[in-house]
């Protein structure tokens, strides 16, 4: 899983590389696909190899390349066993299967989240959430989606709002996490806020970034707030308290307390990146 | 292992290094660093170990360092060997 | 002779510093006299604009042996430096003493006169590009020596350095003498590091591209202080002010470590009505100055005054009422000097009101926050800005240490490592700014407060912002970089480090 904030890291640069060592996003995205020309394939699988080990014990993905002559090799990274997450790109049914299958033989305790930036792929997203276990996240690639559909991608994205809706939609209905597309303008941070925000309203879990000063902010309106957190665990420590456990329902400073606000309760409690036991 | 074609890895980019292989009849270092003042000698033993342990025999490997960390310039002499030997 | 800060003075520097060595930030008040300064009679008929430069040295009395200064607010676009020593080697005059408030590596072609015999000795502030690097293996035969901004100006008023012959190259000029900054093709803003030299020398001579008639409307240099004016085609060239220093910073490391200083000022007890303020001019201050801005007009902050080195983003901060008056010694880049012209809360100061210990009072003693670099820093807190990871001279204190001193609250922002060489180390290889002196140092992995400062400490616990020990912001560098081998250097020594009370702070030796 990639949490609230997730941020791409050219694999071919050193420099961003060694600048994502600070940087406090929920998961870091090394990216071999768009970001490595196809000169340079080779040697940023290279380069992410040797750089992986310093990354150990930090959320780690790594977005493969889309073209059969490059993901096989790509997926070998994840014999490090450092990352554990997998990006596809251009996300379809079928190659997830490919590619769980190889996770399967590698024994590799990696996620899958499919990235979806085409018309094909947002056609069959019930059939990539359900082609593998491993799958437990959708992501909205913007930029290629307006790309596939022949249209201009605008600031205000009428032209991917119905593909953006769907993507949140069916990834709660399959219990995925789900990250909207990376807001572009990075110095608009009023902007950004605001796409956020947008994208929080209409059911994401969290926001992809493409630069560390967009990771605060995207964190600020994902995270639940203190208030929220607070009777969050008010909840959880009431439904775990002898005289409740059992109850179809309870009552808590006059409100009814139920199985899904004790669901909801939890999801905001690891939304929060607060560590519980599970009911 | 022997370098059988010139060809280079990397970049001359902050924090990266560019590597160059040439064929040749011995194992020929030639390291620039900005670096070096403070870390040659650690990068000397470092770049014989990547050498050492990608088994290369012969061939001369320039490296033009600019700030690279031991993780980027291990893989960028490994990039610009498989690429060399091909 | 071991000082304060451990660091060892050896003996062959110990003639350079006539008030001992180091013992702490506060500790010695120093000679408390300015020297008795030479004037001159000039009757009615008699000129003071001469034809030449030849004319001005002649006039001069300028001898072999004597000392001549330059100040540095042309920086790397200065030129006239190289036409003043032009005009002296013609006269065979040599071994002469440049006290430059700071060199760049426009000056590299000192190099030539000091292997022809013309320049013997060197003392800057500041040292930068080639003629910094030939010094540093080795080129003069006697060290340089580096002090404050604040400090050079002690040292004129005292006595200590005694100038003959100072050259001040003026945008503006009239004939008799007053001279400004703001007016002319080379306006450079603020006059602040010309006018000890001006007072105290014992002859000045103004050079100019600008000459206007007499009497210049604003005057920052009077005519009663100047003996000589000449005109020349250019002293220098504009652009050369905005050196790559001063541009902020669009890395976002960088805005990350300005956004971080900005929350610690925000939540600092300082931050109320009547704050004042000073940032260095390297980018990822000048990124802090514009976050800094951005809270005050959130919370209403009224503050008093800003200091500096002025920048675009103080500039906006006067604009925006965020301070009632800008104290300016020096401007560094063009907005500074438009606003220095036109408008009246953008005050001109001199280096020495600015920063001078032994001057009845500087303005940094009134200063609550600032915020500065550093190429190193070690354990203690000790700064060091003046060289770099190859040993060689890359800087000076400046007004670095003088800032430090004099200020509440003293913020040192840097990467916590550039390339792969650390920031935190176990000892700098320079000490400028003793560590009693620096309070906070925020880097991308965290913020490190000074233990001294337990007032710092419990302000900040309170916020959720990443404190850590320096200890552990050094291992983490060093996990990343690995340590450094230590650096070779001679006996010979290239530089002393003078403190702002004129005691001596540290050596620097030549490298192999």
């Amino acid at each position: 899983m990639l949490g609230i904030c997730s941020l791409f890291i050219p694999a071919s640069s050193p420099r961003m590389i060694n600048a994502s060592f600070s940087v406090e996003a929920d998961s870091l995205i090394f990216d071999l696909e768009d970001a490595v020309h196809i000169s340079e394939k080779d040697s940023a699988r290279i380069l992410l190899r040797n750089a992986l080990p310093l990354f150990n014990g930090r959320n780690i993905a790594i977005r493969i390349n889309a073209n059969d002559d490059y993901w096989m090799e790509d997926l070998e990274l994840f014999r490090l066993g450092i990352a554990h997450n997998v990006v596809v790109p251009k996300a379809r049914a079928e190659q997830i299967k490919q590619i769980s299958a190889l996770l399967d033989d590698m024994n590799a305790d990696v996620d899958i989240e499919a990235l979806i930036e085409s018309a094909d792929s947002l056609e069959e997203l019930s059939e990539i959430c359900r082609a593998s276990k491993r799958v437990r996240g959708l992501l909205m690639g913007g930029e290629d989606y307006s790309l596939d559909l022949g249209v201009e991608r605008t600031r205000k994205g009428d032209e991917i709002l119905f593909a953006r809706t769907k993507i949140a939609n069916v990834a709660r209905a399959y219990d995925l996490e789900s990250l909207d597309t990376p807001f572009s303008d990075v110095q608009d941070e009023d902007g950004l806020m605001q796409d956020a925000k947008f994208a929080k309203g209409i059911g994401y879990t969290g926001k992809l970034s493409i630069n560390p000063l967009q990771v605060k902010g995207i964190q600020k309106v994902f995270r639940p707030e203190d208030k929220e957190i607070k009777w969050a665990q008010k909840i959880l420590d009431a439904a775990g308290m002898p005289e409740n456990v059992g109850l179809g329902a309870f009552s808590l400073d006059g409100k009814m307390i139920d199985l899904p606000v004790i669901k909801r309760a939890e999801k905001t409690i690891q939304r929060a990146g607060i560590e519980r036991n599970v009911l | 292992m022997n370098i059988t074609k010139r060809t280079i890895a990397g970049t001359l980019e902050s924090c990266d290094c560019l590597v160059t292989v040439y064929p040749d009849d011995k194992r020929v270092i030639i390291l620039n660093s900005v670096s070096a003042v403070r870390f040659g000698k650690h990068l000397n033993h470092l770049i014989n170990n990547t050498l050492d342990d990608l088994g290369l025999v012969t061939g001369k490997v320039e490296i033009e360092d600019k700030g690279a960390l031991d993780y980027c310039i291990v893989a960028r002499i490994t990039a610009a060997v498989e690429r060399g030997v091909r | 002779m071991i000082n304060a800060l451990n660091r060892n003075i050896p003996d062959a520097a110990l003639g350079y510093g006539k008030h001992g060595v180091y013992n702490g930030a506060f500790e010695y008040r120093g000679c408390e006299k300015r020297v008795i300064v030479n004037s001159r009679t000039v009757l009615p008929k008699e000129k003071k604009l001469l034809n030449s430069l030849d004319e001005a040295i002649q006039l001069s009395g300028l001898k072999s042996g004597m000392t001549i200064s330059f100040h540095h607010h042309l920086r790397n676009g200065d030129e006239t430096m190289k036409k003043v020593l032009r005009a002296i080697e013609k006269k065979g005059i040599g071994d002469l003493t440049i006290a430059a408030t700071a060199l760049f590596d426009c000056h590299t072609f000192l190099e030539d006169y000091i292997r022809s015999g013309v320049v013997k000795n060197i003392q800057a502030n500041y040292m930068s590009g080639g003629i910094a690097q030939r010094i540093s293996c080795g080129l003069l035969d006697s060290p340089v020596i580096m002090r404050t901004h604040g400090g050079r100006d002690r040292a004129v008023e005292s006595g200590d350095l005694h100038v003959d012959v100072a050259f001040i190259a003026a945008p503006a000029a009239d004939e008799y003498g007053n001279l400004n900054a703001v007016d002319g093709p080379s306006a450079f803003g603020s006059f602040g590091y010309a006018y000890s030299d001006a007072r105290y020398a014992d002859c000045s001579i103004a050079i100019t591209d600008n000459l206007m008639p007499y009497p210049l409307t604003y005057v920052s240099i009077d005519q009663t202080l100047i003996d000589y004016v000449v005109v020349v085609d250019k002293i220098g060239n504009q652009e050369g002010i905005v050196s790559g220093t001063t541009k902020m910073t669009r890395d976002p490391i960088g805005r990350k470590i300005a956004k971080l200083t900005a929350e610690v000022i925000k939540n600092s007890e300082y931050f109320k009505d009547g704050f004042s303020f000073q940032t260095g001019a390297g980018g990822v201050s000048l990124a802090t100055a514009e976050y800094t801005h951005r809270y005050m007009l959130d919370k209403e902050v009224k503050g008093s005054f800003g200091l500096g080195g002025i920048t675009k983003p103080m500039v906006d901060m006067l604009r925006d009422g965020c301070f009632d008056v800008l104290l300016d010694t020096q401007c560094f880049d063009l907005d500074a000097i438009e606003s220095l012209k036109t408008n009246r809360r953008h005050r001109e100061i001199s280096c020495s009101t600015y920063s001078n210990m032994h001057t009845k009072g500087s303005v940094v003693n009134l200063l609550d926050i600032a915020v500065l670099g550093a190429t190193e820093i070690d354990l203690d807190f000790n700064v060091n800005v003046t060289t770099g990871s190859d040993g060689t001279i890359i800087g000076g204190s400046g007004g670095h240490a003088d800032a430090a001193a004099g200020s509440k609250m003293c913020i040192v922002v840097a990467n916590l490592f550039r390339g792969r060489f650390p920031t935190v180390v176990n000892e700098v290889t320079t000490i400028n700014t003793p560590g009693e002196t620096v309070d906070v140092l925020v880097t991308e992995c965290g913020i490190a407060v000074n233990p001294r400062r337990d007032d710092i400490i419990q302000c900040l616990r309170k916020t959720d912002l990443p404190l850590k020990t320096i200890a552990e912001l050094k291992d983490i560098a060093n996990k990343t970089c690995g340590i450094p081998e230590p650096l070779k250097t001679t006996d010979k020594i290239a530089a002393v480090v003078e403190y702002r009370d004129g005691t001596l702070l540290d050596v620097i030796n030549c490298v192999e």
